[in-house]
């Protein structure tokens, strides 16, 4: 299958709209401005966080000056009700926050990825019985799940990793097994099992490279939704524990000096927004970047730019496939295959 | 002309809204030298705000024993003796007892008391009170050991028989949340439902309505044997559970009164023209031991973090000043012995620590505090800056932030624990019962029954239990403290205010804290507009 052949399928199939797409196809694609806003804002917070895990003025844990104390040249966000430093703290908080929502969703995108393959794969009884699970996991409130795993397997920065984990792993079972099932009819699936491969291989090697795209997409987003669901929990005093920073705690616990130092419950607060709106960009440009039928920015902004309307990858979310080119409209199993495919 | 006059209505209008705003703001409404005095003017409802309403027992005496009601019991009840602020006894219900021996007591009852629904007070309702109290399931009857018969010996006149001296009971009775007097006739007559819903007693206020977790209604006894008290007619309690929102209702003086957990948002309040009240520190924090097992089995252990903790730091920067150091007794009870530089392991000695630690064979501890994790936040900060004082005698201290629910039946069930875990408790009727949980055998928190280090605190406290004289009660008490602050039973970091009454200077008058949290003087209070 050429490339050539898909523009025939589902482009306007004219010449003159081949010419112009041909060239415009070849060149490469950049990541519009959400991608690179949420690359910075998350870049900026690790860089402090790193400089401040590494080479902190001041021992987070410690008690450095009088507690309460405003904006300084000494203390750039002042301190807490216990006299340490906020920024130091607040930058470690940060850090925290990066990797449980990094590791959380990584956790659940690796059991989810895993089910969903199963599931879409395999089919059947086996594809009912675990999207059955999936759905019931869904329809229960994350921080409901949160609370309770947490009082089952403790308080803490690992025990939040695995809960969050476990909550958000259906979401991934959802978005691996809807393009799997559309792949694994195709050709170069059905040549390799009548080659003998091994369905392990068959799996790893020919579905899940092939389903990747959404992945991604949804890593960032569960990643996301992981930083607010942390801080819920923290703020609840189900997270990470005293005396170890983190931005929902501080908020609990800080409430009290809103009046009278309002920036130690400003500070943790937008840290929170930054992290989170910070994946939210970096999940809304990697779907801009990998998928090209949907153009556009952080304004959501669509233009008619023929060349791009053919996608080299499986689209899954019914919300995502609205070509703003093809008149046709393109269901998930006319999707063409990659180059990758094509070649086997 | 018209840039003039442009200018010249621009400067009125800064003017007045800077006139405007000077009067809106707390700091020039109110001084609290020009507080509303003068004679007290009968009528009028005053709100208070309140953290918490009543749970389980609601309003009725004879079982509930949570704070939130105690503090709207009495209101409603009243007890045969009560206490001044100097801890002396004094006319209640009883104007005077007699001790005719140890073992008897002779109340002589006020003339002229009625309940609220317009009934006699007589000693039998006396005798009904105490016969119930005994036949309750209350953790109150643990105060009348050895009673064996209350009879009315005069219609004005009850006499209580004991089978030992019971040296708490004097105090007990004088306590205004312990041993409230109900009526035999109304309040026995009276469903279960209803004693949980309302009161009956012979107090200044009597709980008439209560909107759940919304407020509850205290009205006048019209019936009080105050010649002119209570000047109130109604008081109503709003219940407001966040601290934060409490003092927004404050600030936007919507209600008359409020009391805080956390000192920091009473001294916002002041500032918003409200009065404080001195704040009874009645809320000792002890940390409770159990040396059954790990480091805090050896004496030398325990004693070097008593030696590790700089308490006066510990009040200064995690309490922000509203807290003093003290004994397992709190220092705000007027009976309680008072912390000194010679009371044992209590002044900071960080190399002394370290030697103890040496001799004893373990340098670098480990050792966990538990603590409520989702209760008093206010005061979480003492046990991170204890786990800082530590560190620097090579101690681990883990912090672990527990559930309420998980760490309750430690203190009710005597369930077991892992070194350390902290639970804040209130005012006691009787200073030994401060003692009695972590040392009398029936105590939930006691676990020393193998480490002797425990038994000369509990030889104390059985002559303390046993002795009524109040001087000589003092002496052993003091000298229990000292005992138990020698063989570090229990660690308190300091002691604290129950909580922080604040009103407001100009439209409630009369009032004042107490050192019991009582709130008594509500009697004598009155609102003007």
């Amino acid at each position: 299958m050429s490339i050539q052949n898909n523009v025939t399928v589902v482009g306007t199939g004219t010449a003159p709209a081949l010419a112009v797409a041909l060239p415009k196809r070849a060149r490469r694609r950049r990541p519009g401005p959400a991608f690179w806003a949420g690359v910075a804002i998350l870049g900026t917070i690790v860089i402090v966080a790193t400089w401040m895990s590494f080479w902190p003025p001041y021992d987070p844990l410690t008690t450095v000056a009088g507690n309460i104390e405003g904006m300084s040249a000494l203390h750039l966000l002042g301190t807490d009700n216990v006299g340490r430093d906020s920024l130091v703290r607040l930058a470690l908080a940060g850090r925290t926050s990066l990797i449980i929502s990094g590791c959380a969703a990584l956790l659940a995108a690796v059991v989810g990825a895993a089910l969903g393959l199963v599931a879409g794969y395999v089919g059947g009884m086996v594809d009912a019985v675990i999207m059955r699970i999936v759905d019931a996991l869904l329809a229960l409130p994350a921080i409901l799940v949160a609370l309770v795993v947490g009082v089952i397997i403790g308080n803490g920065a690992i025990p939040l990793i695995i809960s969050l984990g476990i909550i958000f792993a259906p979401t991934f079972a959802r978005v691996m097994r809807a393009p799997v099932i559309a792949l694994r009819e195709r050709d170069f699936v059905l040549a390799a099992q009548l080659s003998g491969v091994r369905t392990w291989k068959i799996v790893l090697q020919h579905l899940l490279p092939n389903a990747l795209t959404p992945l991604f997409v949804q890593f960032a987003s569960v990643a996301s939704a992981v930083v607010l669901l942390e801080a819920a929990l923290s703020y609840l005093g189900q997270g990470v524990q005293a005396p170890e920073p983190s931005a929902g705690r501080m908020i609990s616990e800080l409430t009290r000096f809103m009046q009278t130092q309002p920036l130690l419950i400003i500070a943790p607060a937008l840290l929170i927004v930054l992290l989170s709106a910070g994946w939210n960009l970096l999940a809304d440009g990697t779907q801009d970047y990998l998928s090209p039928r949907r153009e556009g920015g952080i304004g959501g902004k669509r233009r008619r730019r023929p060349g791009r309307a053919r996608t080299n990858t499986p689209q899954t979310a019914p919300s995502r496939t609205t070509s703003t080119v093809t008149t046709n409209t393109v269901s998930t199993s006319t999707v063409t295959s990659t180059p990758q495919e094509d070649s086997q | 002309m018209k840039p003039v006059h442009r200018i010249l209505r621009t400067t009125a209008i800064a003017a007045a809204v800077a006139l405007a705003l000077a009067a809106c703001s707390p700091g020039a409404s109110t001084t609290t030298d020009t507080a509303a005095s003068g004679d007290p003017v009968s009528g009028g409802t005053a709100v208070w705000a309140i953290g918490a309403q009543p749970t389980a027992g609601g309003v009725d005496p004879m079982i509930a024993t949570g704070l939130a009601a105690q503090t709207i019991m009495d209101q409603g009840y009243e007890t045969l003796l009560t206490k001044n602020d100097d801890g002396e006894i004094e006319p209640g219900l009883a104007l005077s007892y007699e001790q005719p021996d140890d073992l008897t007591y002779v109340f002589t009852l006020r003339e002229g008391v009625q309940f609220a629904d317009g009934s006699e007070f007589s000693a039998e309702d006396v005798v009904y009170s105490f016969t119930t109290y005994q036949q309750a399931t209350t953790s109150k009857k643990a105060y009348l050991g050895g009673l064996t018969s209350v009879v009315a010996s005069g219609d004005l006149e009850v006499t209580f028989t004991f089978s030992a001296p019971n040296g708490p009971f004097l105090n007990a009775v004088s306590h205004r949340e312990t041993f409230m007097i109900v009526g035999s006739e109304w309040y026995g007559a009276a469903t279960p439902e209803e004693r949980l819903r309302s009161t009956y007693g012979t107090g200044p206020f009597q709980v008439t309505a209560w909107e759940d977790g919304v407020s509850l209604t205290l009205t006048k006894n019209e019936f009080y044997w105050g010649e002119e008290t209570p000047y109130l007619d109604e008081i109503e309690l709003q219940v407001i559970t966040d601290e934060s929102t409490r003092l927004a209702a404050v600030q936007q003086g919507s209600v008359d009164a409020a009391y805080f957990n956390d000192g920091t948002l009473a001294s916002q309040a002041e500032q918003a023209g409200f009065t404080v009240g001195d704040a009874a520190y009645t809320q000792a924090l002890p940390i409770f031991v159990n040396p059954e097992s790990g480091p805090l089995s050896d004496v030398r252990v325990r004693q070097a973090i008593s030696l590790a903790l700089d308490r006066q730091a510990l009040v200064d920067t995690a309490m922000f000043g509203f807290g003093e150091v003290s004994y397992i007794t709190p220092s705000g009870d007027p009976v309680s012995p008072q912390v000194t530089e010679d009371t044992p392991y209590y002044t900071r000695d960080v190399d002394a620590a370290i030697e103890l630690l040496e001799e004893a064979g373990q340098p670098n501890p480990e050792i966990t505090l538990s603590y409520f994790g989702d209760a008093v936040a206010s005061q979480h900060p003492i046990y991170e800056l204890m786990q800082q004082q530590l560190l620097e005698a090579g101690i681990t201290l883990t912090l672990k932030a527990t559930p309420t629910a998980e760490l309750a039946p430690i203190f009710t069930a005597g369930e077991t624990f892992t070194d350390l875990v902290s639970l804040p408790w209130s005012y006691r009727a009787d200073p030994s019962f401060y003692f009695d949980p972590f040392l009398s055998d029936a105590g939930a928190m006691n676990h020393w029954d193998n480490n002797t280090d425990a038994d000369a605190a509990k030889a104390l406290l059985a002559e303390a239990k046993a002795t009524s004289d109040a001087d000589a009660k003092a002496d052993i008490i003091a000298e229990l403290a000292d005992e138990v602050a020698e063989q570090v039973l229990v660690l308190v970091p300091m002691t604290v205010p129950v909580n922080f009454e604040v009103w407001d200077t100009d439209g409630f008058n009369g009032y004042n804290s107490d050192p019991y949290g009582s709130r008594y003087r509500l009697t004598d209070a009155w609102v003007t507009e």
